[in-house]
């Protein structure tokens, strides 16, 4: 898997033979030039020009084009046409319009988001982690869609509030804020997830599934709601433990952040230190429970992607989410 | 996956063959020197370069060689004048 990060917002991408190449948009200097067989997605920050027979190139191998703001929202991008894989689609849809099946699925996100978090506190000692155990045992038992996205916002709110007290000094916060993140810390948290949703996005859209879907995210458009789902069992043990290390370790400081928008962003030059950070987790290797072997958490996730389909086929009787221990 | 790692000597009379030679190996790996190749390829995509090269050499005019470096002979290699050569599959930072 091979990411390529445009941070210079003045570069120009180009095909240049059998490699992408990237320069500096006023002049010849070359920033960058790989075979563009390595590359599986392009992600960008600010405004690079891509020439057409680039794009062109990457809509025929399927490698993803990524657009995302400053601040780290996503709003352009060229994922893949949809996988050959048109049974899991259907069965996909035809599960989201069975009430039952609908909340089953919704609920095994909401328990591998509730199971992932509660270790991830636990584990580093967090004052207040038990408070998820009996979310766990809500969950399991909620009658409906309403109730299960009560538990979750809850045990969400008892969440942040124990992981902020992980936090270093300084970072430290009350509550999650989003759109704007009002502190430098929600502020990595909100990069990290829409990272997440990204890869999480083309998972599914590899599995063969419609990441627009989803069971536990309601559908609205233009919202990948299946990517929020995937996303859940993952946002505490790839995302939080990213922003968690990073902070903790002193990779990352105040002083790597700038306030001059209104509210706290991540300055340009620091943004090399949160995707290598951020690349680490992902090229790190761990044991899936399920198929009881050793694999990257990119490759996690798409693993957890095919045993979705594998459930929505009827060739496993229920999803179960990836929890670590 | 199993990781290849190859070097790339070749040589021939003819000057459309020699760009179109450089340019196809471009896409796969890193130029040492004005007729040499140093790549880092999964057993796929030596396949599809493989295929590749035998449409495009002339076996009567040119002579090229692929020779693989078990990965001992990789950490032992010694270079001036570069770092040796990057894992594709790394992510990049520009």
């Amino acid at each position: 898997m091979g990411v390529v990060y445009v941070l210079e917002s003045e570069a120009y991408l180009s095909k240049e033979g059998g490699t992408l190449k990237v320069t500096r948009r006023a002049g010849r200097e070359v920033l960058l030039q790989k075979p563009l067989i390595a590359v599986e997605e392009i992600v960008i920050l600010g405004n690079a020009v891509v020439t057409p027979a680039l794009l062109k190139h990457c809509a025929q191998e399927g490698i993803g084009i990524h657009y995302l703001s400053l601040t780290g929202t996503y709003y352009a991008g060229l994922t893949r046409t949809p996988a050959k894989n048109a049974p899991a689609r259907v069965a996909q849809f035809k599960a989201y319009l069975e009430p039952k099946r609908k909340l089953a699925l919704a609920r095994r996100f909401v328990l591998g988001k509730l199971r992932n978090g509660l270790v991830l506190l636990r584990r580093n000692g967090a004052p207040g982690w038990e408070a998820l155990r009996g979310a766990l045992a809500e969950a399991e038992g909620a009658q409906d869609e309403d109730a299960l996205r009560g538990v979750e916002g809850l045990a969400a709110d008892a969440y942040f509030l124990a992981f902020a007290s992980l936090l270093p000094e300084g970072f430290q916060f009350t509550e999650r804020s989003r759109r704007p993140p009002r502190d430098p810390a929600n502020s990595l948290l909100s990069l990290a997830y829409t990272l997440l949703a990204k890869e999480c996005e083309a998972a599914l859209h590899i599995a063969g599934l419609d990441p627009y879907v989803g069971f536990l995210h309601e559908i609205r458009y233009g919202r990948a709601s299946l990517a929020l789902d995937l996303m859940e069992e993952f946002r505490s043990i790839l995302a939080d433990s990213v922003v968690l290390t990073l902070l903790n370790n002193r990779r990352l400081t105040l002083e790597d952040f700038d306030d001059t928008e209104g509210y706290p962003r991540l300055r340009k030059e620091a943004w090399p230190k949160f995707l290598r950070a951020w690349e680490e987790r992902l090229a790190e290797r761990v044991r899936h429970p399920l198929l009881g072997k050793s694999l990257s958490y990119r490759k996690i996730l798409l693993a957890q992607s095919r045993i979705l389909v594998k459930h929505l086929l009827g060739e496993l009787p229920q999803y179960e989410p990836f929890t670590v221990r | 996956m199993k990781e290849l790692y190859l070097v790339i000597a070749y040589d021939t009379p003819s000057d459309s063959r020699r760009v179109k030679l450089a340019k196809l190996l471009k896409g796969f790996g890193e130029r040492r020197q004005y007729s040499l190749f140093e790549a880092r390829l999964t057993r796929e995509q030596w396949a599809h370069l493989k295929g590749k090269l035998e449409a495009l050499v002339d076996k009567n005019e040119d002579i090229l060689a692929v020779y693989f470096l078990p990965p001992e002979a990789v950490e032992r290699t010694w270079r001036i004048g570069h770092k040796g050569l990057r894992r594709l599959e790394d992510p990049e930072f520009v």
